[in-house]
């Protein structure tokens, strides 16, 4: 246990400055500013769409497209950027001959990732007030500051997409993995997102992780708190892919770094 | 105690069917400075990797202090300080950012990064740039301060000198002594630039085609130049006919337009053969023991493994 937290405070250091956790802290911000954007400029449009609770409307407009675009292209370019890091400096080598279980390194690298997941939904939920309230400065006749937030509603979206991209998340890690180059690896991600977007009208969808993130805003899996179908299969990815990832990254490879 | 600080037994590798190495027994005393020694591609860093755990081992075993590297890894791996191959560095952060990360998985004390970057000369500005912006040498220099922090008893190094200019080169050979004579640290670095290790090592390895041709003290190395395949040079201006002349006698090959390698051991075999010619009317310009330095020597092993 103690190397463990000793390699999680290894691999928080190792962000430090890096690409992924600046994309972190930027891509959050792209929705939001965008919405503010095109607020600002069909005000009346927009007032008429959203009616008497702005709120509603205004959130789940941001999570549709987070749920089709942002979070799944985060998710392949944070798990890629992350294990990148080491491949880019050439440090496995250095890390494998370290006094570290290769399990450490294995599972604190993918807790980190997570943390800068869950970091960007609400960094991308507190953009979403942003912007809203932005947008009423700019246009008071908007009902932003007196109509009720549905904080309770956001946070749900938040851990239902979680849960729905969960899966996704370790199968890109497990390939980031694998991949030296980072092209590849991304390359391979935003395959299979589009190949996800595709495969949404047909009945068998629910058996490809990288539609999930769409189908739960799609199926509206924020409505209560019990897991759709394809929720559950996410959470059975995550345990079989982080398990299967750990047996490559252990035990089948000929080198280390 | 243990004798030996490090210790392969029939050590061998290969890539697919290509045989790499070929049951390595090396044996790195403690508190020696070991000088390991080969070729390009001969299998030093390939011998490296495996003893640090980085290739999955097919044959053999690794012994640290004593005890199997894969008894206990952590344990072994937060005795040793590695530099394998180019130096392995966060490019992102800083010089003191890169030694953070390490002196928490190592476990050494905060006042431990400042002693270490004053050790290879990193101190000041160039701890706080960022190490993707360090030219090659700084690079290195700051790979051997994260080797460094844990204090280590034994300190890997492949081809630490790659890199470096000239007075980096004496500066770290300088340190390596200092570290070996004042702290007792064991090191064992990988070279092909054999005469920088022949001022720093106590002992030798040689490597050649994945086979260790040689191990020892660098006496013993000594003694085995004294004693080993020596010779004669002389210039003249027909060494084909000179040749002819000592053709009985001596062994002669000629080398290049006038020169003539004769295999004498003895003064008074050169002697003679220096009679046989002028009595023949050869001109000889010059007749001089050949200089059997570590470097011939060293070709000589690695060339008589070759064939």
């Amino acid at each position: 246990m103690k190397t463990f937290l000793i390699s999680l405070k290894a691999e928080f250091l190792k962000i430090r400055r890096s690409s992924a956790l600046w994309l972190v802290l930027i891509a959050g911000a792209f929705l939001p500013i965008i919405q503010f954007i095109i607020y600002t400029t069909k005000p009346k449009e927009f007032m008429a769409r959203f009616g008497h609770d702005p709120w509603f409307g205004h959130v789940n407009m941001g999570f549709q497209a987070a749920s089709f675009f942002l979070w799944p292209m985060s998710i392949i370019l944070v798990a890629s950027l992350v294990t990148q890091i080491e491949y880019r400096n050439n440090t496995w080598k250095q890390v494998m001959a370290s006094p570290l279980r290769v399990g450490d390194v294995y599972f604190t690298k993918f807790i980190v990732i997570q943390c800068m997941i869950i970091a960007s939904y609400f960094l991308f939920d507190a953009w979403m007030l942003i912007s809203a309230l932005s947008t009423q400065v700019f246009e008071p006749d908007f009902h932003f500051t007196s109509s009720p937030l549905h904080l309770d509603h956001i946070l749900l979206l938040d851990l239902k997409s979680y849960v729905a991209i969960l899966g996704m998340t370790t199968i890109q890690y497990c390939i980031s993995l694998r991949f030296k180059n980072f092209i590849g690896a991304v390359g391979i991600g935003l395959a299979l997102i589009i190949g996800g977007l595709m495969m949404i009208p047909w009945d068998k969808v629910v058996y490809f992780p990288y539609s999930y993130s769409a189908l739960s805003f799609m199926r509206n899996g924020a409505k209560s708190y019990g897991l759709l179908k394809h929720e559950y299969y996410s959470l059975y990815y995550f345990g079989f892919f982080l398990l299967f990832g750990y047996a490559d990254f252990a035990w089948f490879r000929k080198e280390r770094g | 105690m243990e004798k030996y600080i490090l210790e392969t037994k029939g050590l061998s590798h290969h890539f697919g069917a290509q045989p790499i190495l070929k049951e390595v027994a090396l044996r790195v005393p403690k508190g020696s400075i070991f000088g390991f020694l080969g070729p390009n591609g001969a299998g030093k860093t390939t011998t490296l990797r495996l003893v640090l755990g980085l290739l999955r081992r097919q044959h053999g075993s690794v012994r640290f202090f004593g005890e199997e590297l894969s008894q206990d890894r952590i344990g072994i791996l937060s005795r040793v300080g590695s530099l394998i191959e180019q130096p392995s560095l966060y490019g992102h952060l800083s010089g003191r950012q890169n030694l953070q990360i390490y002196r928490g998985i190592y476990q050494a004390s905060v006042s431990r990064i400042d002693e270490v970057l004053h050790l290879v000369g990193l101190n000041g500005a160039a701890a706080e740039k960022k190490a993707g912006k360090y030219s090659l040498g700084m690079k290195q220099r700051l790979a051997l301060a994260i080797a460094l922090l844990p204090k280590p008893e034994l300190l890997i190094l492949d081809e630490p000198a790659n890199g470096l200019d000239p007075s980096g080169i004496v500066d770290m050979r300088e340190l390596l002594l200092r570290l070996n004579k004042e702290s007792g640290v064991t090191v064992l670095i990988s070279s092909h630039l054999l005469a920088e290790v022949e001022k720093l090592v106590t002992h030798i390895g040689i490597i050649n085609q994945g086979k260790l041709v040689f191990q020892g003290t660098l006496a013993g190395l000594q003694t085995l130049k004294a004693t080993g395949p020596m010779g004669w040079t002389l210039e003249t201006s027909d060494p084909l006919a000179a040749a002819e002349v000592l053709r009985g006698r001596f062994q002669a090959a000629v080398e290049g337009e006038n020169g003539l390698s004769l295999g004498i051991h003895r003064q008074e075999e050169a002697a003679e053969a220096n009679r046989i010619l002028v009595l023949a009317g050869i001109p000889v310009y010059q007749f001089y023991a050949r200089q059997n330095n570590l470097e011939t020597l060293f070709m000589e092993l690695t060339n008589s493994h070759a064939s």
